[in-house]
């Protein structure tokens, strides 16, 4: 997988494409929008990270202008702008997912790998299944090895998140993004508490536990251990 | 002084005073110059036709009579007359010679006189009308002219002092008006340079009569107060933001130190370089909490304001800390307004949102284990009310006041409770929406309502239903 970073911190790119090299990606690094936007016209990335205060061409600018020559690369916006304000316009311009910094090194890579896992799999699925579990999106059903098992309307949103990103780690302000709609950091870790739960549910009157804990990331869904 | 705007303006205002007086005497002299000057040709052409009739009934003889008679009695009334035959010497009349200047086209003709009035020669103006008569006579009718020449003269000496007068006196009037404009306008530029120099308390002063000056001198002042506000509560930030980051750097600081001087082994780097990452995620967590709550108060309200359902909100967070509640052996309850009842205002959404999970997140922190938190939104009686309810340990009556004092409450908040710096966002996001942050006894408890203004409420459904036709 390659992956263009464009940030103009150079250390900060340094930390990042080490980073990036060592989860095993080739990385490939510009330091300015202009140099930003040619290669990632001109090379085939498939995720490109994208600061979005940038010399000679603004990070926004780069989306934009790669979004209309219909380039659909993912593209993961960071800013020092945490606003939500902020957030929205990074979206609006056509990026896929924006982090403010600072950020951890972790949330990013979490974020790049759902980003590069998301053109996978038929969009329009029905049924998810990992393991012995299994999610009937239509019927809102879940079971596992045949039993079923009775959820909340959120809790099912939550298992289906970590259905749908299976054998990724997903950190606990995705889950809060995606599932809550809450683009804030709560001061409880209340994340946990709802994973937890969840646990009680899928995991505990079963050998295997699907959902395991990722040690200063987040979360992932697998069938291994 | 003669550089400043104001003395520029009452010298152009002075000008233009004496312009207009000029106008206006000027008018005067010349309507009623044109009066006088109509009075005598009348005069002349009613004395003329007379004469002239009297000729005609009893020719020279008795127009000699008449002159005659008119010239003695009629002397006062400034009339001449003389009667000459043509190429002849004259007749009967009240001048002593016939004038020399041509008449024109019409009989008319303005000269001058000399005449011996008492032994002494006198020189004066005339005008007068020659008419021949058949006979070969040529009869002279005129009027001295004395009187409208003094009044012409009058009229200019009083032309070109009233000129000068309004002249001299705009300038001195403006002098004195821009000395007195000057000294308003330098204690503003004292002021101003007061403040320059880094003293924020310095005031225009305000002399009381309520004039111009007294209303900007006024609106300076506010606005100096403003600032003013505004930059000690930015320092008090500054201030937080030292106090609350110094702690956990300095702790950083140690333990990434004593790992270091010692002996470590791997096992104990990884340990020491995980405190390490937990401690930066402390203080980032600070920074940006200080930082939102610093944005939200210096935020243009109704930026990016829509109407929010505030139901949809509460219960939500309610359902995103439920879980969190029964884990601590607490309930949390989740009440929905009557039925009917529209808890709609028009707000930031996540801001909002914030600032309620900040208020179940304290009330769950606070109330010990099997502790109850109410959560429940009240749209009745046209006010909008989101209220945390617990019965819990609750904020004694003398804090209450303090902790809704902005910084008090910072700092208060700092001592008891970890970074604490929740109820302040809560605050800022209340301040922006315009809603009231009360904190009440709950008996025992403590209940927290974010009471939204009436007329941000009432105006909200008519604008929700217009946003979901449109």
């Amino acid at each position: 997988m390659r992956i263009l970073v464009v940030e103009d911190d150079a250390e900060a790119a340094a930390y990042l494409a080490k980073g990036l090299r060592e989860s095993g990606y080739v990385v490939d690094h510009a330091d300015n929008g202009m140099d930003g936007l040619y290669m990632a016209t001109n090379e085939p990335y498939d995720a490109i990270v994208l600061d979005r205060m940038l010399p000679r061409l603004d990070g926004l600018a780069v989306v934009e202008t790669l979004r209309k020559a219909g380039k659909q690369t993912p593209v993961l916006i960071l800013s020092a702008l945490g606003e939500v304000d902020a957030r929205v316009q990074g979206l609006r311009a056509g990026g896929d997912d924006y982090l403010a910094k600072p950020y951890a090194f972790s949330e990013l890579l979490a974020r790049m790998e759902a980003l590069l896992r998301r053109g996978e799999g038929p969009t329009q699925q029905t049924r998810l299944q990992v393991g012995d579990l299994e999610m009937d999106l239509l019927a809102r059903q879940v079971t596992r090895s045949g039993r079923t098992i009775a959820l909340q309307p959120r809790e099912f949103r939550l298992l289906e998140y970590l259905m749908r990103h299976a054998g990724q780690v997903v950190t606990r302000t995705m889950l809060l993004e995606n599932v809550w709609d809450y683009h804030f950091d709560p001061q409880t870790n209340v994340i946990d508490v709802h994973v937890s739960r969840l646990r009680q549910k899928v995991d505990k009157d079963f050998d295997k536990a699907l959902i395991h804990t990722v040690r200063g990331a987040g979360y992932v869904l697998r069938e291994s251990d | 002084m003669f550089r400043t705007t104001v003395f520029r303006l009452a010298l152009i205002s002075a000008i233009m005073f004496a312009l207009l007086s000029g106008l206006v005497l000027g008018l005067v002299f010349l309507t009623t110059a044109a009066l006088i000057d109509q009075q005598t040709v009348t005069a002349i052409n009613t004395e003329m036709a007379g004469l002239e009739d009297i000729y005609r009934r009893g020719g020279p003889s008795r127009l000699i009579e008449a002159i005659q008679s008119r010239v003695n009695g009629f002397q006062s009334n400034h009339l001449i007359y003389l009667l000459k035959r043509t190429d002849g010497p004259t007749v009967v009349g009240n001048l002593n010679t016939w004038p020399t200047v041509p008449p024109d086209r019409n009989g008319w003709l303005r000269f001058t006189v000399e005449s011996d009035m008492d032994g002494r020669r006198q020189v004066w103006p005339a005008q007068a009308r020659i008419v021949t008569l058949p006979s070969g006579l040529r009869l002279l009718v005129g009027r001295d002219m004395t009187e409208r020449s003094n009044f012409s003269r009058i009229m200019e000496q009083s032309l070109a002092f009233a000129l000068g007068a309004a002249l001299i006196l705009g300038i001195i009037g403006g002098v004195v008006m821009s000395r007195n404009l000057l000294s308003r306008i330098d204690a503003v530029n004292t002021t101003a340079q007061t403040i320059l120099e880094g003293d924020l308390s310095g005031r225009v002063p305000v002399s009381g009569g309520g004039d111009e000056f007294d209303r900007l001198a006024t609106n300076l002042n506010s606005m100096l107060d403003r600032i003013q506000k505004l930059i000690s509560a930015m320092r008090e930030v500054t201030d937080n933001i030292a106090h609350d980051l110094r702690s956990p750097l300095n702790r950083m600081r140690s333990r990434l130190e004593i790992t270091l001087v010692g002996q470590p082994d791997l096992a104990e780097y990884r340990r020491s370089l995980e405190g390490a990452l937990e401690d930066t995620d402390t203080i980032l967590h600070t920074f940006n909490a200080l930082l939102s709550i610093a944005r939200i108060e210096g935020r243009n309200a109704k930026e990016n304001f829509a109407p929010v359902d505030l139901t949809d909100l509460a219960g939500g967070t309610a359902e995103l800390y439920e879980p969190v509640a029964e884990e601590r052996g607490q309930t949390l309850a989740f009440t929905p307004p009557e039925a009917g009842d529209r808890a709609v205002v028009v707000g930031d959404r996540h801001l909002l949102s914030q600032a309620i999970a900040n208020l179940v997140d304290n009330a769950i922190k606070y109330t010990p284990e099997g502790g109850q938190v109410r959560v429940w939104v009240d749209a009745a009686h046209g006010s909008t009310r989101v209220v945390v309810a617990d019965n819990g340990p609750g904020v004694p009556e003398e804090f209450r006041s303090a902790v809704l004092n902005r910084f008090v409450r910072l700092e208060q908040s700092r001592h008891t409770h970890g970074t604490g710096l929740g109820l302040s966002l809560v605050s800022a996001v209340a301040d922006l929406h315009g809603a009231r942050l009360d904190l009440l006894d709950n008996a025992p408890g403590l209940r927290v309502e974010l009471v939204f203004p009436e007329k941000a409420a009432r105006r909200t459904p008519a604008e929700g239903d217009g946003a979901a036709v449109g």
